[in-house]
C-alpha cells in the first residue's frame, strides 16, 4: 500500500513540475521575454524518464507527459504523443551506445532531447500531421536547444530529490543493464 | 691731554644731529611730490603691491571657483538625480499614453461596431515554436465558444480553438492548420487563406483565372459565420501560378503581426456587420491602422513604386478623425480600404 502511494506521490510530483515548466515557457516567459524563443522547459522531464525508467513506466510516463502538454499546443495530441515517442526511444538507444554518471550528460542529452523534439515534429508533419511544416523556424529551434540544457543541472537535482522522498532510489547511473 | 686732539667720530655724530633738522626742513614737499631716490622705491612697491595683488586675486578666484564648482557638483548631482526621475515619470506617461490611446482606440471601436465583442488579453503562446496560438484570459464562463473569430482593431488575428473554463486557446491565422475564407477586396475573387510562417500566410484554392496581384488587400468573406464580412486579413505580397492545375496562390502578409498583440477582441456575434458596404457610403471611413499596410501616394499623386492595385486606387480623399487616431500615423487609404477605429456610423453599443 505505503508503495503504491510513493509511486503515486512521485508520478503526481513530476506531472505537477512538468506542468509548472511548461506554463513557464509558454506563459510566464512569453509574458516578460514576448516570443523570443524559451527554453523547453520540460524537455528535462522528458529526458529524465527517458534515462531512469523501465520501459513500461517510460511509455505511460511519455502518454502522461503528452496529455499534460497537448492543452498548450495546437499540435494534435496524437502526433505529441508520437513525437514524444520517439524521442524517448531515441534517448535509451542513445544510451545503450554511450553513457556517463552526472548532470553533465543529462544536461548534454537535454540539448540534444530539445533541437531532436522540432526535427521529430518537422519530420511527423510530414508523414502524419494534417498539414506538412514547410516553413519551419530553426533559428528558434537552436536558439531552444542553446538554452534548454542551461535548466537542466538544477532540475536534474530536483528529479533526483523527488525519487530520494518517494523511495525511488536514486538514478541508477550505469542502468544499461536494467533496459 | 692734547687740547687740539679730536675725537673725529664724535665730531661727525655732532654734525650729523645738529643736520637732522635741517634734512627735516629739506624733505618737506608738496603733496605727491616724491624725492628723486624714492621714486625707484615707490616704483618697486608698485609693482610688489600689483604683483600680490593679482596673485591674491587669481588665489581668491581659484578657491572661489573651487568652491563654487563644489557647488556645481552638487546641484548637478540634484539635477541629474531629478532629470533621471523626470524621465522615468516620462517614459511611465508615454507608456500610459500609449496604452490610453491603444485602449481608446479599442473601445472606440467597440462602441459603433454592430458586432459584440469581448475584450481579452493575451497570456501566453504555444508550447511549439512551428505552431502560431495564442492563450487569452477569457474562457467558457465568459461565454466563449469554439470557432469565434478573434480580431483587432487592424485585422483578423485567428478564431478560438480550444476552450477552458477562464482561458482559451486562439488559432491564429499564420498557423498553417488555420483556415478563414477570404475574398480578393478589389475582385471579390475567393480562397482559404491558412498560415506559412511567422509573418506570412498563403491564400489558397483561387480560380487560375482570377484576376488577383500584389497589394490587392485580402478580406474575409463572412461567409464562415464568425467574421464581419470585409474584414482585413492582409496584403498579397507575390501571386504563384504553376504550369497546370485549376488554381492558383498567392502569398499574404497579415494585416496583424502575432508578435505584437496584446490585446484582442472575441467576436461573440458578428451581427452581420458588412465593412464592404459602408466602404460604398459616403462615410468617412479612417483606417487607422491599415493605413500602415497601404502605401503612400506620391505628393505629385505619381504611383511609382507602388504595385498594379495600388496604382489604380484613387488618392486619399478626406482626413480622418484625429481623436481616434494614435500619434503620427498617416493615411493613405484608398476608396475600398475599411476604417475600423474612426468608423462613425453603426449602432452604438455600450461596453460588455
Amino acid at each position: 500500500m505505503r508503495e503504491r502511494a510513493l509511486v503515486l506521490a512521485n508520478v503526481i510530483l513530476f506531472g505537477m513540475t512538468t506542468l509548472l515548466l511548461a506554463t513557464v515557457q509558454t506563459s510566464l516567459w512569453f509574458q516578460i521575454l514576448g516570443w523570443f524563443p524559451a527554453p523547453a522547459f520540460w524537455i528535462p522531464v522528458l529526458v529524465y524518464i527517458s534515462l531512469y525508467r523501465a520501459p513500461v513506466e517510460l511509455v505511460v510516463g511519455l502518454f502522461a507527459l503528452s496529455a499534460i502538454l497537448s492543452p498548450m499546443t495546437v499540435m494534435p495530441g496524437s502526433l505529441l504523443f508520437m513525437i514524444c515517442l520517439l524521442l524517448g526511444g531515441a534517448i535509451r538507444l542513445i544510451k545503450q551506445r554511450f553513457y556517463w554518471a552526472g548532470s553533465s550528460y543529462f544536461m548534454m542529452m537535454s540539448g540534444i532531447a530539445a533541437l531532436a523534439w522540432h526535427v521529430f515534429h518537422w519530420l511527423g508533419s510530414m508523414v502524419a500531421g494534417p498539414e506538412p511544416l514547410t516553413s519551419p523556424e530553426v533559428s528558434d529551434w537552436l536558439i531552444q536547444a542553446l538554452l534548454t540544457p542551461l535548466t537542466a543541472p538544477p532540475l536534474h537535482e530536483l528529479f533526483r530529490w523527488f525519487d530520494r522522498l518517494t523511495d525511488r532510489g536514486q538514478p541508477a547511473e550505469a542502468s544499461v543493464d536494467r533496459l | 691731554m692734547n687740547p687740539f686732539t679730536f675725537d673725529i667720530r664724535k665730531i661727525l655724530i655732532a654734525i650729523f644731529i645738529a643736520a637732522l633738522p635741517l634734512l627735516s626742513i629739506n624733505m618737506q614737499r608738496g603733496p605727491g611730490e616724491d624725492p628723486w631716490y624714492v621714486k625707484p622705491i615707490s616704483t618697486a612697491v608698485s609693482f610688489l603691491n600689483s604683483t600680490y595683488s593679482g596673485f591674491t586675486s587669481e588665489v581668491r578666484g581659484t578657491t572661489s571657483m573651487y568652491l563654487k564648482l563644489m557647488g556645481i557638483k552638487r546641484q548637478n548631482q540634484d539635477l541629474q538625480k531629478e532629470n533621471a526621475e523626470l524621465r522615468a515619470k516620462l517614459a511611465a506617461l508615454t507608456e500610459l499614453k500609449i496604452k490610453y490611446d491603444h485602449l481608446s482606440q479599442q473601445l472606440d471601436f467597440k462602441q459603433k461596431t454592430n458586432m459584440e465583442l469581448l475584450a481579452a488579453k493575451v497570456i501566453g503562446r504555444d508550447l511549439s515554436p512551428d505552431h502560431y496560438s495564442i492563450r487569452i484570459n477569457r474562457g467558457a464562463e465568459h461565454g466563449l465558444k469554439r470557432l469565434q473569430g478573434v480580431i483587432t482593431v487592424e485585422g483578423v488575428v485567428g478564431y478560438v480553438f480550444k476552450i477552458d473554463r477562464t482561458s482559451s486557446q486562439v488559432l491564429v491565422l499564420t498557423d498553417r492548420s488555420a483556415a478563414i475564407d477570404a475574398i480578393v477586396q478589389r475582385t471579390r475573387a475567393r480562397g482559404l487563406v491558412s498560415g506559412k510562417s511567422a509573418t506570412a500566410c498563403r491564400l489558397r484554392y483561387l480560380e487560375r483565372a482570377d484576376d488577383i496581384t500584389a497589394g490587392d488587400m485580402v478580406v474575409t468573406s463572412g461567409l464562415q459565420g464568425y467574421f464581419p464580412k470585409g474584414f482585413p486579413i492582409g496584403r498579397i505580397t507575390s501571386v504563384h501560378k504553376t504550369g497546370y492545375g485549376i488554381s492558383q496562390e498567392a502569398e499574404i502578409t497579415p494585416v496583424v503581426a502575432p508578435a505584437n498583440l496584446e490585446e484582442v477582441f472575441v467576436i461573440l456575434d458578428s451581427g452581420e456587420e458588412d465593412f464592404s458596404e459602408r466602404l460604398d457610403g459616403d462615410d468617412d471611413f479612417g483606417p487607422p491602422l491599415l493605413s500602415k499596410q497601404n502605401p503612400e501616394p506620391a505628393p505629385d499623386g505619381g504611383s511609382e513604386g507602388k504595385p498594379e492595385a495600388a496604382k489604380d486606387a484613387p488618392k486619399p480623399e478626406t482626413p480622418h478623425k484625429p481623436e481616434t487616431r494614435g500619434a503620427g500615423e498617416t493615411n493613405a487609404r484608398g476608396p475600398r480600404q475599411v476604417s475600423l477605429a474612426a468608423r462613425g456610423a453603426g449602432r452604438p453599443r455600450g461596453p460588455r
